[in-house]
């Protein structure tokens, strides 16, 4: 005979006790690696979506500007065989079903044609009709549409020229298509398309590319391009350089103008002001091929004014004449007072125009001009001039100075202008129009270049174009192309509009989740391992314990300890190891569980059905690994905790000497002093602020649970109290309690696994946030709005001012009701949602620009800062519009958002793409407290127009509106401003949705520390049971003394309730002393009505777990018990 | 050779120091048997753990074989305790896991020098006492009486020099009794080894070598009880 069988035998013989063992272990393992899996869960369907979402495509190429739809159609089919892709129109929309009224808001709206479908490898029908759009099934859904109903599509027709700029156009420039829906697309036919990763519901409708491209007036133009990898070897650098190769300038909006003089090129843009970076690579291919270049700023003048005249809407050039590529253009000479014009005051008029004004050098000019101001206003401003000289019209001196202008240079005649500002058509002089027909667009007025720019730069450009001089002997058409190509060469389109994403390993990174979920559910889960793993240790203590005179037999026998010990841990091994494989299965199952609860009852954690149980290996080996361990870990300390025992006292069956008993009741108190004694020092460290007030406390309420546990476990052995001499309950009492000092490590084990978990419970329900609670106090999470707004197009008019309202179709006039909304508007740079609500981890959040009335006001409540100043502390939203050294941007964020989401502090700083492709470096210098803000970091407005100055309008709207009145004014205001695409929803319901995932995710911790408790119920009664069944011969002697049946149970069932109420009360006081501060911070009444439910609930399952074992155990005849003596 | 000399145990209690031997002297040779009797209480339990190296006294030394037991470690105590003692209790301990055979070899499995005839010498005392046709009953499936043989075959296999009886006979009936203590008679006289037995059984004590008899916590010795 060997060890090994003697261990063998052990297992086979005690297979009842060590079934419990395996199955603590199991349970362990299934938890652990079940919470593992959840967390592959979420990620894998993240990742699945990714798949989902994205079809086939790889690569996204972008822009804001149409393109050429072939940009690199002829690439793709010429030799990149590795490349596929497609030309789309991807733009946001709004769709209403007619029929019913119903409107669906960011609605991602996909102009494609068959390549499209071709590169997904996705066969769709439907599409045959020209009208035919085919939507997807969730857009379908939400508005209750079907196959071959009409519906209508809201999109933007965009523009080049900048909405924020004097010849942007303001109003709404929203078209409506009537549509007929040719199909419904599942989820799996791309029915839910989205070039950004969002878990959430995404609406998708797909409009034949040629419609799209005729309502967008775009023939044959596109503004992304999808493209798919087919060899590993493809990546963003192969498609940068394909693209930099294939693109041309009018791609990036770049026009080349010939001079009619044919002794020049004007280089142009599209949006009328040339970007910075295309002027500098204008300048600098001018200077390589050794030609001349000047700047020109051309704009507009109400008014001309001098000695009493006026020229009425006057193109007017800014412009350095006579220098460089304008050094033809000179002054007639000879007039009297002559003005040199050095100043930044002179003004040089065209012979015509001085000849209507009939001035003479260095008298003043007056010009009026519009100025349109970033707050959505357009202003009156007038400068002074003197005037220096006359310019002969003709030569460069001709309508070439002047950008096209949409609505105005392509007119015949003034009065038919369609500018997209106030015009005075009676102003408009009969000369004025002769004027035009004769010279067109030519400038009227010229002044220095330095002085435009100061009067009418905007954030878009300081040039209307740059003028080239061809060299002496050059011709046009090879001068044209020499330039052409150095200035393809010297622009980066990545830096001009186009932005180039690897949007699949985006989303997949994205994929990886913000959240890990498996990490969350391994802490939810926490107790009820810890739980599993004490009764799982608490039935092998019962199993030692059993065998207790054969361990003291063995010592007898010459066994060393060591070699006991081995035995038992070999044993306990096999256990785990067995527990383990069980587990295994059981982690499937509840891993399982889990995610059906999470698509099912937690679906506000992660707000998405598609969520499915991926199993890996990893999970399972790792939650089996660390099962194993901590199982081991809690043998080997049981086993541990035997070891001081004599082999006489254990051939006794007695674990504990009286000895041990004392000694270990004098260590515990020593313990429970020392814990008692930290509360109390963390206690008062904390209301002294020297440690944080809500951790102070929260840990207190620990060291006390500590201390308590710690005295129970010297009260249950200390020495036997006297019994009553009177009978009864009091009596059955005393028996009771007497009991359950008979095993005190039993009892400690039961009392400490009850008021762990209800410490739990108790200290995460104080923490629930009621919705109901959520205020409109500007100091609250609202901030005092009522109402938060998006539109889906850049709302550029102020509307709040009258002239706003007008432009917005909401004049006070026509809808009273609307004269006390007051619009907190913000910029918006597009983004992920960084809230909790996306479960994707945000790879470029939403960034918000609030104006400076805002920040002022002061709203919200932060929860940390960096302000330093008085002014800020009180205000800390002015850090904002601090400036750094650095030229870091200061930025603020939710708390959450910063700390969960972002995974970053107060200080923390991010790097946001720019709209010229470089990086801008956010600094987080706030946090606000459980606010609305929490899918945006906001900026100040001044630093969001330096970082994203292409970024036009506001999309974002806080309301202040009467609170009363608040909510029934959404509807209405939703119906007024639908061409903006303008929706509306209550903060407080904002609100209330951040704080459901809050409340899911406590919920989804009491649930599974309830599961803990519920063990650990289980586990009293199993020790009730035991103890029951060791003292059969107690019972029965009790039974032939005169003892009833339902005495005796009164007697077991006291003892457990001792243990049952001192583990509940332990339990909730400490956790009403952690929990505290946070309660009268938050200053909510403390959930006692949940809490005595939940306490309640514990007690009954308890007692009635106990009574059930109590009732198997006495139910046989226990004289018998008493023969066998 | 056995030598206990001037050996006292005091228990610390709660109600102070509690004397349960005092001065005990015991020499026995290989071959001598004693039996020591007592009222309950009087420390006969005490000093056969103490003999067994299951306890140490509290003064006094005990050497088996020139050793002494309070010098080891536990490695070697174990080793000690494994080699050279063999252990009879009232109740039989026989782990209820094992077969007949496998419970007598149970201290084989520990013992450094054990060799191919453990196995023989197993089924020999089994022989002896008659039990060879059960070797492979678990021990529910045996009477009070043979349990205890058991037991008593476990106490021998390993040959041992001192062989220790906590009230052998105690839960048995009188047929059993005398078939129990004629069996350990007869082994201990094969073996030749030391054989002390404590028993509350006067007929039982009477049939051993030497006699004491163990009152106010000292070791008398008697002619006849």
């Amino acid at each position: 005979m060997e060890l090994r069988l003697l261990v063998f035998r052990n297992v086979v013989y005690y297979w009842r006790t060590n079934l419990a063992v395996i199955a603590g272990v199991a349970a362990a393992v299934s938890v652990l690696s079940g919470a593992l899996l959840v967390g592959s869960s979420v990620r894998g369907s993240l990742r699945s979506l990714v798949y989902q979402r994205l079809g086939k495509t790889d690569f996204v190429i972008s822009s804001d500007h149409f393109f050429r739809a072939r940009l690199l159609g002829d690439a793709i089919g010429a030799g990149a065989n590795a490349t596929g892709g497609c030309p789309i129109i991807y733009l946001q929309g709004v769709v209403i079903y007619e029929k019913t009224g119903a409107h669906a808001y960011d609605v991602n709206v996909y102009g494609v044609d068959e390549r499209f479908w071709k590169l997904q490898d996705v066969a769709v029908q439907g599409e045959s009709e020209p009208r035919s759009a085919l939507v997807g099934d969730a857009l379908a859904e939400s508005l209750g549409l079907q196959t071959g109903e009409d519906l209508l599509l809201k999109i933007d027709t965009r523009q080049g020229i900048p909405r924020e700029s004097l010849f942007g156009r303001k109003e709404n420039a929203a078209r409506t298509m009537r549509l007929v829906c040719g199909g419904i697309l599942p989820a799996g036919k791309l029915g839910r398309f989205a070039l950004r990763p969002d878990q959430g519901t995404v609406y998708s409708i797909f409009v034949p590319l040629r419609l799209l491209q005729r309502g967008l007036s775009q023939p044959m133009r596109a503004n992304t391009f999808l493209l798919t990898a087919k060899e590993p070897g493809d990546n963003l650098q192969n498609i940068r350089g394909l693209l930099r190769e294939r693109y041309s300038l009018p791609d990036v909006g770049i026009k080349l103008r010939p001079l009619e003089s044919r002794m020049g090129i004007a280089v142009e843009s599209t949006r009328v002001l040339l970007g910075e970076s295309i002027v500098r690579a204008a300048f600098e291919t001018a200077t390589d091929a050794g030609m001349k270049a000047s700047g020109i700023l051309t704009y507009l003048a109400n008014s001309i004014r001098a000695g009493g005249r006026e020229i009425p809407y006057s193109v007017i050039t800014a412009a350095d004449l006579g220098r460089e590529a304008l050094a033809s253009i000179q002054t007639i000479k000879g007039l009297t007072g002559d003005h040199t014009g050095d100043g930044g005051e002179a003004i040089w008029l065209n012979e015509w125009a001085w000849r209507d004004l009939g001035i003479t050098p260095g008298e003043r000019v007056d010009v009026d001009y519009y100025l349109w101001q970033d707050e959505g206003r357009l202003l009156t401003r007038t400068a002074q001039f003197r005037f220096a000289g006359v310019i002969p019209i003709g030569g460069e001196v001709d309508a070439s100075l002047t950008p096209e202008i949409p609505g105005i240079t392509e007119t015949r005649s003034i009065s038919s202008w369609d500018p997209p500002f106030p015009l005075d058509l009676h102003r408009i002089r009969a000369i004025d129009e002769e004027y035009w027909k004769r010279y067109g667009s030519t400038p009227k007025a010229f002044i220095r270049l330095e002085r435009g720019q100061e009067l009418w730069q905007s954030r878009f450009g300081n040039l209307t174009a740059v003028r080239i001089a061809l060299r002496e002997g050059m011709d046009l058409t090879s001068a044209l192309t020499l330039f052409e190509a150095g200035l393809r060469k010297r622009l980066d389109p990545e830096r001009d509009g186009f932005t180039l994403s690897a949007v699949r390993e985006q989303g997949l990174n994205a994929s990886r989740g913000s959240t890990d979920f498996g990490e969350y559910f391994v802490y939810f889960s926490l107790f009820l391992v810890v739980a599993s793993l004490l009764l799982s240790g608490l039935f092998f203590r019962l199993g030692i314990e059993q065998r207790a005179r054969e361990i003291g037999s063995l010592l007898a026998m010459g066994f060393p300890v060591r070699t006991i010990r081995e035995v038992f841990l070999l044993e306990g091994g096999l256990l785990s190891a067995g527990g383990c494989l069980l587990g295994l299965v059981g982690a499937v199952g509840y891993g399982g569980l889990l995610v059906l609860a999470l698509r099912n009852w937690w679906i506000g954690a992660v707000g998405t059905r598609y969520l499915y149980l991926h199993v890996t290996r990893a999970d399972l080996a790792l939650g089996a690994c660390a099962g194993l361990a901590a199982s081991l870990v809690t043998i080997t300390w049981t086993l541990h905790c035997l070891q001081h025992n004599s082999p006489r006292t254990l051939l006794a069956g007695v674990l504990e000497s009286s000895s041990i008993r004392m000694r270990r009741a004098r260590m515990l108190v020593v313990v429970a002093a020392v814990a008692l004694v930290a509360a109390a020092f963390i206690l008062v460290s904390s209301a002294l602020k020297v440690i944080p007030e809500v951790a102070g406390f929260f840990a207190a309420g620990i060291m006390l649970l500590i201390s308590i546990l710690g005295g129970t476990a010297v009260w249950l052995r200390r020495a036997h109290p006297s019994m009553t001499s009177a009978g009864g309950w009091q009596a059955y009492l005393d028996l009771g309690i007497r009991n359950a000092m008979h095993r005190p490590g039993r009892s400690l084990s039961c009392i400490a696994l009850i008021s762990a978990a209800t410490f739990v419970i108790v200290s995460v329900e104080a923490f629930r946030q009621d919705p109901r609670n959520a205020t409109l106090d500007p100091a609250s999470g609202t901030g005092g709005f009522p109402l938060l707004a998006k539109s889906t197009l850049p709302i550029v008019v102020d509307p709040n001012s009258a002239d706003g309202r007008e432009a917005l179709g909401i004049p006070v006039s026509e809808v009273p009701e609307f004269a006390e909304i007051r619009f907190v508007p913000f910029r918006v740079r597009p983004g992920d949602d960084a809230s909790c609500l996306n479960l994707y981890a945000p790879q470029e959040p939403k960034i918000l620009g609030a104006l400076h009335p805002f920040l002022a006001a002061g709203r919200f409540s932060f929860q940390e800062s960096l302000a330093s100043t008085p002014e800020q502390k009180r205000n800390p939203w002015l850090l904002l519009e601090s400036n750094s050294e650095d030229g870091i941007i200061p930025a603020v964020g939710d708390a959450n958002t910063i700390q969960y989401i972002l995974h970053l502090s107060v200080g923390g700083e991010l790097a946001v793409r720019k709209g010229d492709g470089t990086y801008a470096r956010l600094r987080l210098v706030g946090s606000l407290r459980n606010s609305i803000l929490q899918g945006e970091l906001v900026v100040s407005e001044a630093n969001f127009l330096r970082a994203f100055p292409e970024q036009e309008g506001y999309r974002f709207f806080l309301l202040d509106v009467n609170h009363a009145a608040g909510t029934s004014l959404a509807q209405p205001l939703m119906q007024r401003l639908e061409n903006w695409g303008f929706s509306v929803e209550s903060s407080q319901e904002r609100l209330s949705a951040y704080q459901r995932v809050e409340n899911t995710y406590l919920s989804t911790f009491q649930s599974l520390g309830g599961l803990g408790l519920i063990l650990g119920t289980v586990g009293l009664a199993a020790v009730l049971l035991r103890n029951v069944l060791e003292r059969r011969k107690e019972l029965a002697l009790l039974r032939a003394v005169g003892y009833r049946r339902q005495i005796l149970s009164a007697i077991i069932v006291s003892e457990n309730l001792v243990l049952l109420i001192c583990g509940l009360a332990g339990g909730t006081v400490c956790a009403l002393l952690a929990t505290l501060p946070a309660l009268l911070a938050r200053g909510h009444p403390f959930p006692a009505g949940m809490v005595s439910i939940i306490l309640l609930a514990v007690l009954f399952v308890g007692l009635s777990s106990s009574i059930l074992a109590v009732l198997a155990a006495i139910r046989s005849p226990l004289l018998g018990a008493l023969k066998s003596e | 050779m056995l030598e206990v000399k001037n050996v006292s145990k005091v228990y610390a209690t709660p109600a102070g120091q509690f004397r349960v031997l005092s001065d005990i002297n015991i020499s026995m040779s290989a071959g001598e048997s004693a039996s020591i009797v007592g009222p309950s209480g009087s420390g006969k339990s005490t000093l056969l753990y103490i003999l067994g190296a299951l306890e140490l006294p509290t003064t006094g030394t005990v050497r088996l074989d020139g050793k002494n037991p309070s010098e080891m470690n536990d490695k070697n105590l174990s080793a000690f305790r494994n080699e050279k003692i063999g252990f009879v209790f009232q109740d039989h301990h026989l782990l209820p896991q094992c077969t007949v055979m496998e419970n007598v070899l149970i201290p084989t499995l520990v013992a450094a020098d054990s060799d191919q005839g453990v196995r023989l010498r197993a089924l020999d005392l089994l022989d002896q006492i008659g039990l060879r046709s059960k070797t492979d009953h678990f021990p529910h499936e045996l009477s009070g009486g043979e349990k205890q043989r058991v037991a008593l075959a476990r106490a021998l296999v390993r040959q041992p020099q001192l062989v220790l009886c906590d009230e052998p006979t105690g839960n048995l009936d009188h047929e059993s009794t005398d078939v129990v203590a004629a069996l350990l008679l007869d082994l201990h006289q094969r073996q030749q080894s030391i054989l002390i037995v404590v028993t509350h059984n006067l007929d039982l004590a009477a049939r051993f070598g030497l006699k004491y008899r163990l009152r106010d916590s000292r070791l008398h010795t008697v002619r006849v009880f």
